[in-house]
């Protein structure tokens, strides 16, 4: 039976400095940061909107390293770890088709354009939809976690390609903002409230991510028990 | 064994609770305290005993009424000196004394000693700045609404799992001879 383990004090530190983190930052994000000068205090979803998309990514990357591992090694942790990153770039992913329109209405005028960067991130919303749904679709476990790490590897590909599509092709889609060439970059208030974000959300993943894999490792052992005494 | 488990976990799962609660208060607190707006550009016209554009400096106050007439006002703030040219002058709201302004529409009323400012007071709409703000608000909610959900949602299922658990795990230990 898994240890809730909820005692652990690596835990405890994990989430008293993700708490002290989130309040630093909604500091930086709501007071700090100035305002933008065109786009007013809108513009202040992009340190959610841009962390969420960096988080969607690093997930897709474990379920990208996982699944490769799984592969290679054939051990059910790998499994585990893949579908637990993977439901939490979908939910990352969906915050950032979510807040993106949000932040278009008043400065695009639209909610929604068909470019390169918006089409390719939805795409990988569905690729990543797909992989978690052809998890519950195939009942043979070793069969569904082989499915699951092939689709996640190919599924991975996206993202490059939605990364790199500002730089490739015309796309209303703001320029980078970090090495984004000349006449790109950030006030340097802006700078420190854009990378905490980064860093608070990276913190945020992986304390999600460590209750996920706990909650996977509970349901595989429960799954495990009743084979047992089928 | 089991039991001292659960109790524990009871006992956590309160303790979460509460944190959980004291983040979301906070985390909705911080963004409303920043819609507000701080400080507000306004230009106005002052004549003086005869009715011609005064010119030079006067004592200028601000007051902030919920209603056209009548009433108590909620803010106020006097700019002296103020620097008048051909009867206009331009102030910035807030600078001496915090101005909290949320979604709703407010009546300036500007009143003086020495010259004449006008018996109306003036409605300030702030619709652009406003209207952005429930942009910026309606994102942020989004994102932490879903985040909490999540996280009730996992902790959900984990306490489901655990006692599916603890249920198999008696079914097999009663079935042992």
């Amino acid at each position: 039976m898994p240890s809730p383990n909820s005692r652990n004090p690596w835990m405890f530190l994990l989430g008293a400095s993700l708490l002290v983190c989130m309040v630093v930052d909604l500091y930086l994000i709501f007071e700090f940061a100035p305002e933008e000068r065109s786009m007013g205090h809108v513009q202040r979803i992009f340190y959610f909107h841009v962390p969420s998309a960096w988080v969607s990514f690093l997930a897709f990357f474990v379920v990208f390293v996982a699944s490769i591992r799984y592969l290679w090694k054939r051990e059910r942790k790998y499994d585990m770890a893949a579908n637990s990153a993977a439901e939490i770039g979908v939910l990352f992913s969906s915050l950032v088709l979510v807040t993106g329109p949000i932040w278009a209405r008043p400065v695009w005028n639209t909610w929604w354009e068909w470019t390169p960067r918006l089409t390719l991130f939805m795409v990988l919303w569905f690729i990543f939809i797909a992989y978690l749904m052809l998890r519950n679709f195939v009942e043979d476990e070793e069969r569904s976690a082989r499915f699951c790490a092939v689709f996640g590897i190919v599924g991975f590909v996206d993202v490059p390609i939605v990364y790199m599509s500002i730089r490739l092709w015309r796309d209303i889609h703001p320029s980078p903002v970090i090495a984004g060439g000349e006449g790109s970059g950030l006030h340097p208030d802006m700078k420190i409230a854009f990378y905490f974000s980064l860093f608070t959300f990276t913190l945020l993943f992986v304390y999600l991510f460590v209750h996920r894999l706990r909650l996977e490792k509970s349901s595989v052992a429960l799954s495990d028990l009743k084979k047992e005494m089928a | 064994m089991i039991c001292d488990k659960i109790s524990e976990e009871e006992v956590i799962s309160q303790m979460k609770k509460s944190v959980i609660l004291a983040i979301f208060a906070l985390v909705f607190a911080v963004p409303l305290q920043a819609q507000v707006a701080r400080l507000v550009h306004f230009q106005g016209t002052v004549m003086d005993s005869t009715g011609n554009a005064f010119a030079g400096s006067t004592d200028l106050t601000f007051s902030i009424y919920g209603r056209p007439r009548s009433g108590q006002p909620f803010w106020s703030e006097t700019h002296d000196n103020v620097q008048v040219t051909d009867g206009t002058y331009s102030v910035l709201l807030g600078s001496k004394n915090p101005l909290k302004l949320s979604f709703y529409e407010y009546f300036l009323e500007v009143s003086s000693d020495h010259v004449a400012t006008g018996e109306r007071r003036v409605m300030i709409v702030g619709s652009g700045y406003n209207f952005r703000l429930w942009f910026l608000f309606s994102a942020y909610t989004v994102v932490w609404l879903a985040l909490f959900l999540y996280i009730f949602s996992i902790s959900r299922r984990q306490k489901r799992i655990i006692s599916e658990l603890e249920i198999l795990a008696e079914v097999k230990g009663s079935a042992r001879p």
